[in-house]
Formats: structure tokens, sequence, C-alpha cells
């Protein structure tokens, strides 16, 4: 009886009936198959005939409603990359398909499945790192966000051009985020949680690095950065991956393996990533058209590249949108139904160009009735902002390139000023609805801060140690703060508190260390800059505070090692190569001069800066080491016309002198270290 | 008092015995239609005729039908909730291009605590008139349908699930049917995959 199934359903079938060989394959190929193959995401594959047909009706339903294939946007000009979606046209065809009893078809005509590479996609990376343990997504239960720390074995700084992410098991994972920590902060997070990595959507200190969102979505090809573009990671940085799990209904493993790539071209397009949004959110229970609206006008001219929206539950829609400055405006990203499970990156194929004086605006909705079926409090509950899935978030991150250098440095101040206020708004909001909030004392601190009230800053951090005595980063601020205001009998119980409160904090213990050297106790400085240099021998400020330490005592040849390790760490750092490049070129003793090194570093510098008088300076005194006098007079002689149209009648004297020893075929030295 | 209200109070009336410990026999009027089919590492068996069962749970799933899958904890919860009063539960599999390995590694993957049964030819299908997966049929002492439908609300589309149910449809069924009530809702619609898809097989 079975036997004759299929030639029933032949003869059924009318011969303008889409067939699966001729129709539907080449659909799925396109739109579906990167998922939907065996040891994918998606639950099912999708490759052959009978594959197709086992959800012929599910699959016409599913499109219908445009839940697959997944892509939240509205159409866009110019389009996103990796956009999704069917025609109508399409979506009718497969509906027949279906309707019809989804035939096969001739099979011999059919489409060859499209051929994956297996493994990375990138070719072999440079470096692939681990989760150091699998998590165990439970079987049961709600989306969750899971952030999971991973070292990274690097002895000198890259810069990466591309990465790729691989999961053992990548069902439940609905999409990624890669950040870099360049201090200790998500390990501390991580150590708190017992399982592996840490809970919720908050990162620690974790950032985006260089202006590049680092996203994941399940489907999406990875791709290298054009030709100067990268982001650097150094060594003693973390790299944190943010999970976005879903589960499945039984327990999976899982363990994200991550491979880089990396160039040896520098950065030259920088991009700037800023938000628009709002973190003072507070949506009363039953709030149907909740608003959240915020703009920018661009001080600047801008290259528009891409957005990641962010919301949570609530959330009903966002728009994007330009207003330029003739007045013409325009839509630029518009999600009608916002589906907190599919988020996704928005990257133009072509970059859109913004004038200055465009503004950008951003308007979220949100639904906090009963109605919205997304709603996670039932009844609905009063909503504020906060990572967890059950507050909200209404964000839009907006990744631009200005045109140059001159441009980036009035774009970055201009919208800091601008996600300052937003970041204040937002913790003055929390503080009124809660005055004790511990944590949001601190956070409006740190923001007063950066806005230059330095007297609010310690009144809240103030505020905070009162309300929560073992905090140690309020401690650590404050103490920052005071040590920063000179204030050194204050500041240095708060340090010695979050050491305590810490034992392996490196931060502190530099603050610490550079207390005591400024008290003059260099016994106790050298001390603390040691154990910081221990407690994280790659991080960049433990080295590079126990290398000045060293340097400014007279241990030049004991700096050495110290410089090295630091600037292996972070080798843009301006400062610290210039007083690396004085110790080598001028240093009273001999055995830590190395003046070919000297010249090369002088050299690196003036590629940057070409007309920097201290890169010049420096220059000169590199090749009197290496006694080339002449050369050393004439580069002196041009530092000196520099400064001399600049403001600083200090530096343009120690030039001059300098250039006289020059002239007389002598290397400049500096005054020896105090023996300390 | 409509024709089916006074089944219900009918069967009130039978189920009450069985609150003291005994048993009800089903009256031969009230038979289902007995529908035979392969439970997995047993053999052939009646679902409905078990004489103990107070009430019997179909559960309609296939193995790669996610929306099913993710119903596997619940249905652990209702089974644990339901089974010690009397309550037999059914996993039926309606794929028939699938070996008993796989169904049992699936079982075992999703920790499932009830009895599994194999519906190739879908003649449970047919029975319950289920459409989808997951999908729940409810069946009272003689083969009476109490239920069909979804498990609960929290599937609202495919793209649509809420975080937590506010209606537990099959567990307020069963409620009912073991208080000798009639459900509230005696059939709602199930969201998940489409069970027509799957064409039947040989019944086995």
């Amino acid at each position: 009886m079975l036997a004759f199934a299929p030639l029933l359903l032949a003869l059924a079938q009318r011969p303008d009936d889409p067939t699966w060989a001729r129709d539907v394959a080449p659909l799925l190929f396109d739109h579906c198959v990167a998922c939907h193959r065996p040891g994918e995401v998606a639950p099912f594959p999708l490759l052959t005939a009978d594959d197709a047909a086992d959800h012929a009706e599910q699959i016409a339903r599913a499109c219908r409603i445009r839940y697959m294939p997944p892509w939240s946007a509205e159409p866009s000009d110019p389009p996103f990359v990796g956009t999704r979606g069917l025609t109508e046209a399409q979506i009718a065809l497969l509906e027949r398909w279906a309707a019809a009893g989804a035939p096969a078809g001739d099979l011999a005509a059919a489409p060859q499945p499209p051929h994956f590479t297996p493994g990375w996609q990138l070719g072999e990376p440079d470096l692939v790192v681990t989760m150091d343990e699998p998590f165990v997504v439970p079987a049961d239960g709600l989306d969750s966000y899971r952030n999971f720390v991973i070292a990274v074995p690097l002895d000198a700084m890259r810069y990466v051009c591309g990465w790729e992410l691989r999961f053992d098991h990548p069902k439940p994972v609905h999409h990624g985020v890669l950040k870099v920590d360049p201090g200790d902060s998500s390990r501390r997070l991580d150590a708190r949680d017992p399982l592996p990595g840490f809970a919720e959507m908050e990162t620690g200190e974790a950032i985006s690095p260089d202006g590049q969102f680092l996203g994941w979505t399940p489907g999406r090809t990875p791709h290298l950065l054009p030709d100067g573009m990268s982001w650097r990671l150094r060594p003693g940085s973390d790299l944190v991956l943010q999970l976005h799990l879903v589960p499945t209904g039984k327990p999976e493993s899982v363990r994200a393996t991550i491979g880089l790539h990396f160039t040896s071209t520098p950065i030259q397009r920088l991009p700037y990533v800023f938000r628009l949004g709002s973190t003072a959110i507070d949506i009363p229970a039953g709030a149907t058209d909740y608003e959240i609206v915020d703009r920018y006008t661009l001080p600047v001219a801008v290259e528009l590249h891409a957005f990641v929206p962010h919301a949570h539950y609530l959330a009903r829609t966002v728009r994007v949108g330009a207003t330029f400055p003739d007045g013409a405006a325009r839509t630029l990203l518009e999600i009608k139904d916002w589906d907190f499970a599919w988020q996704d990156e928005y990257r133009y194929q072509r970059p859109v160009a913004l004038p200055a004086g465009t503004t950008l605006d951003v308007r979220w909705l949100f639904d906090n009735s009963a109605d919205n079926p997304r709603n996670p409090s039932r009844p609905p509950a009063r909503v504020r902002y906060g990572p967890r899935s059950i507050e909200e978030m209404c964000d839009v991150w907006i990744q631009v390139i200005p045109a140059g250098r001159a441009d980036f440095e009035k774009l970055q101040p201009d919208q800091a000023k601008q996600e300052l206020a937003l970041l204040r708004a937002g913790f003055e909001l929390e503080l009124a609805n809660d005055p004790d909030d511990a944590e949001a004392h601190l956070d409006l601190g740190q923001t007063l801060l950066q806005q230059g009230d330095a007297p609010g800053a310690r009144r809240e951090f103030a505020r905070t140690i009162e309300l929560d005595p073992a905090n140690a980063r309020a401690h650590l601020r404050l103490g920052s703060l005071l040590a920063r205001e000179r204030d050194v009998a204050s500041a240095r119980p708060h340090l010695e508190r979050v050491v305590e409160l810490e034992p392996d904090h490196a931060g502190a213990m530099v603050e610490l260390g550079r207390l005591a050297a400024a008290a003059g106790d260099f016994t106790a400085a050298r001390e603390w800059h040691a154990r910081a240099a221990t407690a994280r021998p790659k991080l960049f400020a433990a080295r590079a505070g126990y290398a000045i330490l060293l340097d400014d005592s007279g241990d030049d040849v004991g700096a050495v090692a110290h410089y090295e390790a630091a600037l292996a760490s972070d080798p843009d750092a301006k400062e610290l190569r210039r007083a690396y490049g004085w110790l080598l070129a001028a240093s009273p003793v001999a055995a830590a001069r190395n003046g070919e090194k000297a010249l090369a570093l002088a050299r690196a510098m003036l590629d940057e800066t070409p007309d920097g008088v201290r890169e010049l300076d420096l220059m000169a005194a590199a090749q009197a080491e290496c006694r080339r006098y002449k050369a050393a007079e004439t580069t002196a002689e041009r530092a000196l016309m520099l400064a001399q149209r600049g403001d600083e009648p200090a530096l343009t004297a120690a030039i001059a002198a300098r250039r006289s020893l020059y002239a007389g075929r002598k290397p400049y030295r500096q005054p020896a270290g105090l023996p300390r | 008092m409509s024709a089916a209200a006074t089944a219900f109070a009918a069967l009130a009336l039978l189920a009450l015995p069985a609150a003291c410990g005994a048993p009800p026999r089903p009256p031969p009027t009230a038979t289902a239609p007995a529908v035979v089919v392969f439970e997995l590492d047993r053999g052939p068996v009646d679902p409905l005729a078990d004489p103990a069962a107070r009430a019997t749970v179909l559960l309609f799933t296939r193995r790669d039908c996610p929306i099913s899958n993710r119903y596997a904890p619940e249905i652990a919860h209702l089974h644990a909730e339901y089974a010690p009063r009397g309550v037999a539960f059914f996993l039926v599999y309606v794929d028939p291009g699938q070996t008993d390995d796989e169904v049992r590694a699936h079982v075992r993957d999703y920790g499932y605590p009830c009895r599994v049964l194999l519906d190739p030819g879908h003649q449970l299908v047919a029975l319950a008139g289920a459409t989808i997966t997951p999908e729940a049929a409810l069946y009272l002492p003689g083969g009476r349908r109490a239920y069909r439908g979804r498990i609960d609300d929290r599937v609202v589309a495919l793209d649509v699930i809420r975080p937590q149910p506010t209606r537990r449809d099959l567990a307020e069924a069963i409620d009912a049917a073991l208080a000798g009530r009639a459900p509230e809702v005696a059939e709602t619609p199930a969201i998940g995959c489409v069970l027509g898809d799957l064409r039947p097989g040989a019944p086995r």
C-alpha cells in the first residue's frame, strides 16, 4: 500500500505545480541551508527533497509570517550585508508547492547543494583560543545571557583583521558579541560566579575594541576587515564572549572556539562607535506606547557604516532616521516587529555619506501591557532601565568613520559630552527612585568625574562607601581621585583597602606605588610596583608603572625589561615610548643605553608625527648617541625652530642647550637618577 | 443540558469509585475502537485500554521539531505531577522514517520519563485528530476524548513565545478529568510543527 503513495501523489500533481527540483531547491539553497544543514544551528536539515518535503507546510507557514528566514529590518538603500528574506512571489511559490503535496519533480535536473567549506571559513587562523570549560545550558527556562572570559596568549600587541567563532554544539546559541577587556574586571566578575562565565548582559569594563562591532549571528559568513582596518589586541587583555543562549529542551553543553587573524598593517581607518538611546527608562505597568526619543547632530561629515539596535522584551518598534542640513529626511533603519530573540548587526553594503550638520534620530516604542505576549511580567509590572532581561534597554549603536584624524578628534569629545549627559540622566533617575543605591552613586560619581566635576565625584564615591563599606571599586575610584589631587594621606587608606579586599588588584598596587614614590618612600614604591608586576605580568599599567619608577630612581638597567614588557602590551603608548627612548639615548648609565634601538624608536614615532617637536628632540639625542653629531645638530635645529613657534619656553631652552652639545660633538646625558 | 455535558455528568459519577481506590469499569458503549500500536522496547499495546489509568494523555511529538523539544521539561513536570495520581502518559513519535535507536536516544537526551509509542502509520494521529507537534490528547477511561490541543499557551505564534504560560491548558483538563468535571475548554489550537508534512508509513 505504501508503494502506491508516491504514484497517487504524482497523479494528483498538475504540470504547473512547483517542484522541489526546479523551484524550491534553489530558494532553500540560497536562503536556508547555511543554517539548515547538519552540525549547524537550525533544528533540521533542508538539503534534500525528502528533508524539504518532511517540513513543506511548516516552511510555507514560517516564511509567510516572515519568521524565517530570520531578518527583522525593513528593506534599506543601500541594502544591509547579509539581508535575508523572501519576496512575496517566492513565499507564494512555497505555499503552492506545499499545497500540491511537496512534489520532488525531476531529481536528476535538481541543482547541486552549495559547497560549504568545512571548518574555518577564513582559512587557518593565526591564533585559536577556546573557552576553559564548556557551559551547560539548562534544558528549561528563559533566554539567558552569559559572558565567557577567554585569556589570549600573546607576547606582543597584534592587529586583528578577522575573527571566527565555532561551537561544538551551536543549537542553543542565538547570537554572540565579542569584546575585549583591557584589565581584569571581567575576570573578577567571572570569579564571583560559581559556573563557567558570568551571567547577564553587563560585561564589566570590556569594550568593543577600536570602534569595531564584533557580532556573530547564526548563518552569517565571517569576513576579513578591509586593508588598513583592524582592532588591537594587547597581551594581558582578555576576550569576553557574550552569548545569548536559548534552552532547547535538553541540557546542552556549549564550548566556543575563536579563531583570530592578524595583519601587520597598522590601523589607518579608525571607526567611531556611539549610541543614541537612553538609560532613563521607567515604563509604567500597562503602558502601551511608551516612547524613547534621542537625537544627535554630527559636528563633522562621516561615512555611516552600521547599526546595532538593542532592547529587551517590551520593545515593539525602532526607527533610526536622518535629517540632512538641507532639511531633507530619510529613514535609515526600521524594525516594525522587534524580537529580542533575533538581534543582529545591520551593516550597509556601501557606506552612506552624512554631511556635517546631519541630525540622527532614534525612536523606540514599548508595550508593557498584558497584550504584549512577550511581556515577562504577568500582571505587567513597572519596568526600569537595566541589563537584566526583565529590565529594559533602548540603544542603537552606530558605527561611523570620520574623514580623517582631525574630524575624528572633533567628533569624539562632542559625542562623549552627549554620552555623559545620557548616562547622568539615567543614574539620576535611578537615585531618584532609590536614593540608597550604592552602585548608582558610584556610577554617577564616575560620570561627574568625566564631566569635570571632581567635588561631585568625591561626594558620590564617599556615599557609595558609606552605603557599602566593602565596595572595592568605590575605594579604588575615590583613592585614585584623591591621589590625583595629591591628597596622599586621604588616598592611601582607600587604596590599601582595595588590596585588602582584592589581594591581586594590580591597579591599586600601581597607584600605591606612585603614592609612595611621591612621598619619597622608594622602598615601599618598589615593593608595590614589584607586587603589581608579579600579579599581572602582562598588564600594561603594572609594567609601565614599574619601569617609570625604576627609571626615576636611577635603576635604568632594571627599568629596561619592564619598558620592553609594557610596550609589548601596548606599543602605541606614546608617553612611555618617549620615556624609554630617552633612557636608551641618554641614560647616564652606559649599560642601559642602546643608540640603535633609540634611533628605531624615534624613527617610528616621527613616522606618526612627522613634525613633532618632542619626537625630533628625541631623534637628535638618539643620533648623537650613535655619534652622528652633524645629523643630530640638524635635527635639533629643526626641533628648535618648531619649538619657537609654540609656547613652551622651558622646552625651547632645553633643546637649544642640547643643540650646543651636539655642535661640540658631545651626546646628551640625562641627569643621574637619585640613588634611592 | 447539552448531550456532551450529560455525558460528562455520567462520567463524573463513574469516576467516583476511582477516588475510593477501585478502578472504574467503563460501560461497553463508551469503548473507543481499539488502536494497537507498537510501544518502544515492549511490543504491541492499546494505550487507551489500561484499566488502571484514571486518564490517559497522548503527546504527539517528532524529534526534529524544536517547539516539541522545548516542551520536554514541561512534559516531565506534568508527568511528575499527575502520574502518581493515576494518569498514564504516552509520548507518540509520529515520524515514519526513524529507527528505534534514534527514538531511544531522543528519549534519553531529553529526559522523557513517560512510555513511548511509535505511530509511523498515524493511527493514533487519526484517532486523536492531531495536526501539530507538540499536541496533546486527553482520554478518559473508556476511550472518550476530553481534551485536544496545546500543552499550554506559551507559544503564541512560531515567532512569539511567552516567557511563561498564562494558561496550562492540558494540566487544567487533567485536573477537570480527575475531578470528574468537563474541562473548561475541550479543544485549543496547538502551535508548532505541521504533522501533516510527514506522510504516514506502514503501521508497525
